[in-house]
């Protein structure tokens, strides 16, 4: 490198799956070795392959399967409620007036607090699972939705007066597609916090999921199939935080900052 | 003073008594008092004067975005508000203000749609008006494969695809080396031409109003009044050559007067 211009090294990187694969294999080696070497009782934490052999796995992926599709009635209806809720209240200041305190009294009070209303609104089954989810899920949506609705340039609005667009083309040509990065990093929060509502509502309500899964097992001392559950709910969680990432990159390329 | 005798029929912007006062913290703030102009249809007129001088926002006065606090404006007859909702406008502000997630093609394209026009008609129209820019071969690039002139360009064709009979331009080659700000008014020139509409340019550089106007608006600031109107009599088309006549610097040379009168009495207060 001694004359001439700098040579742009090329990184040579590795997929990004292929990455996160062998930091997985890492972590479960070392939580292997350590649960070996340390002696830890198979009662408090099992070794990653007494949990494969041991656990239920026909149980736990049907849970699974439950809590997955409570996650994602949860997160659809918990974005869609934020999306048209923050549109709204940019829309139409008396609107704003009326429900964003509302929805802010809403968040404040703890989940676990309203879990009793819910489930006698909705009863034991999975619409009060997905309430609970929807419900962590909206605020940061609506939040982040409104900062993104906000955040278009001024001219970019002076722009749509002097062509004389309608408040509805405004909104959907300009507005909401501006919106749209803050949008997709409130889904990027609320994609494992989906997961976290309905294994939360299913612990406090009951139901078929892996909330209830982890309860149950563990009341009943099958500590390999707990355990199965809980290694289970993560990889929900990451999956569906790895889909809407995909998406993002598809859909937003233009945003992406580099 | 004034424009000339003008026959009864002649189509004008006419703007009379206009004042702007904004509310600040302990009363108000006069950002333009009593400004009276006739612009001729068809003109090149540029408002030149310096930063604080209320020239942007009279340029929005005209254009409807705001409204005055005193005082009319009468564009061809009709109201500003008339003139906008007819669609009559053209806008180029001072960033290109191009959708980041539209390519050049959609970003002229965005008024036609917001007139409704149906697809086909719109496609061909704001190609035409990219070809008029010398964008052709660049429709489909995103605005952050766009240089910052070529990002102009695609303002200033998505501000005429509407074939507006006024077109607004607020400042719109700043932050553009010099160099490349006069390549701009050379095809600023040319495109304005072509369009045959009447063009109100806001400026703080001299050069730029001498290069591109017909008539020259020197205004003041505290308040923001118009200090003088100059009529730039250059033969057309001009190019970069002729900005080293004579005439031209002559012009260059009186305006520039004019505002550092401005400026002195700024300072002395």
């Amino acid at each position: 490198m001694s004359i001439g211009l700098p040579r742009i090294r090329r990184r040579v990187s590795m997929p990004a799956w292929l990455a996160t694969a062998i930091v997985v294999l890492i972590v479960l080696a070392i939580w292997q070795l350590a649960v070996t070497v340390l002696g830890v009782s198979a009662n408090v934490l099992p070794a990653p392959s007494l949990i494969a052999v041991d656990a239920n796995w026909p149980l736990v992926l049907e849970a699974a399967l439950n809590t997955t599709l409570a996650t994602l009635a949860g997160f659809a209806v918990g974005n869609a409620v934020g999306l048209a809720l923050a549109v709204l209240i940019c829309a139409s200041r008396t609107f704003s007036d009326i429900v964003y305190p509302i929805a802010v009294v809403v968040r404040a009070i703890p989940i676990v607090a309203l879990a009793p209303f819910i489930t006698l609104a909705f009863g034991r089954g999975p619409g009060a699972t997905v309430v609970v989810a929807a419900l962590i899920v909206f605020f940061p949506t609506l939040v982040n939705v409104i900062l993104g609705l906000r955040s278009v340039p001024g001219e970019t609005i002076e722009l749509l007066k002097v062509m004389n667009a309608s408040t509805v083309f405004g909104y959907l040509k300009v507005r909401i597609p501006f919106a749209m990065p803050s949008f997709v990093s409130a889904l990027k929060i609320s994609a494992p916090n989906a997961v976290l509502g309905v294994m939360t509502a299913e612990w406090i309500i009951g139901g078929t999921g892996l909330g209830r899964l982890v309860v149950q097992s563990w009341l009943g001392l099958d500590i390999t199939t707990m355990w199965g559950a809980v290694l289970v709910s993560a990889v929900v969680a990451s999956v569906l935080f790895s889909i809407v990432s995909l998406a993002e990159r598809a859909l937003l390329g233009w945003a992406v900052r580099t | 003073m004034g424009a000339a005798a003008a026959p009864a029929e002649a189509r004008t912007v006419t703007i009379d008594g206009v004042g702007m006062d904004f509310a600040v913290k302990g009363g108000t703030f006069t950002a333009l008092d009593d400004i009276a102009l006739e612009l001729p249809e068809g003109g090149f007129t540029t408002l030149l004067g310096p930063s604080g001088c209320g020239k942007s926002t009279l340029l929005r006065i005209i254009a409807d975005v705001i409204e005055p606090t005193r005082g009319t404006v009468d564009l061809f007859g009709m109201t500003p508000r008339q003139a906008r909702t007819s669609g009559l406008f053209g806008f180029v502000f001072q960033d290109p203000v191009l959708l980041p997630w539209r390519s050049a093609l959609g970003n002229v394209e965005l008024p036609l749609e917001a007139q409704g026009v149906p697809k086909a008609e719109r496609r061909e129209r704001a190609m035409a008006q990219l070809q008029l820019v010398g964008l052709d071969g660049f429709e489909d690039r995103l605005p952050a494969k766009l240089s910052g002139g070529m990002a102009r360009r695609v303002a200033i064709a998505r501000a005429l695809v509407v074939e507006p009979s006024i077109l607004f331009l607020d400042e719109p080659f700043n932050g553009l080396d010099e160099l490349r700000r006069r390549q701009m008014n050379v095809e600023l020139q040319r495109i304005w031409a072509a369009s045959g509409t009447t063009a109100l340019l806001v400026t703080h550089n001299v050069a730029e109003a001498v290069f591109l106007s017909d008539t020259v608006i020197v205004m003041g600031r505290n308040p923001g009044h118009v200090i003088e109107r100059r009529t730039i009599d250059l033969p057309r088309p001009r190019d970069i050559d002729n900005a080293l006549s004579a005439d031209f610097i002559a012009h260059e040379q009186e305006l520039t007067q004019l505002l550092s009168g401005d400026y002195r009495s700024v300072v002395d207060e």
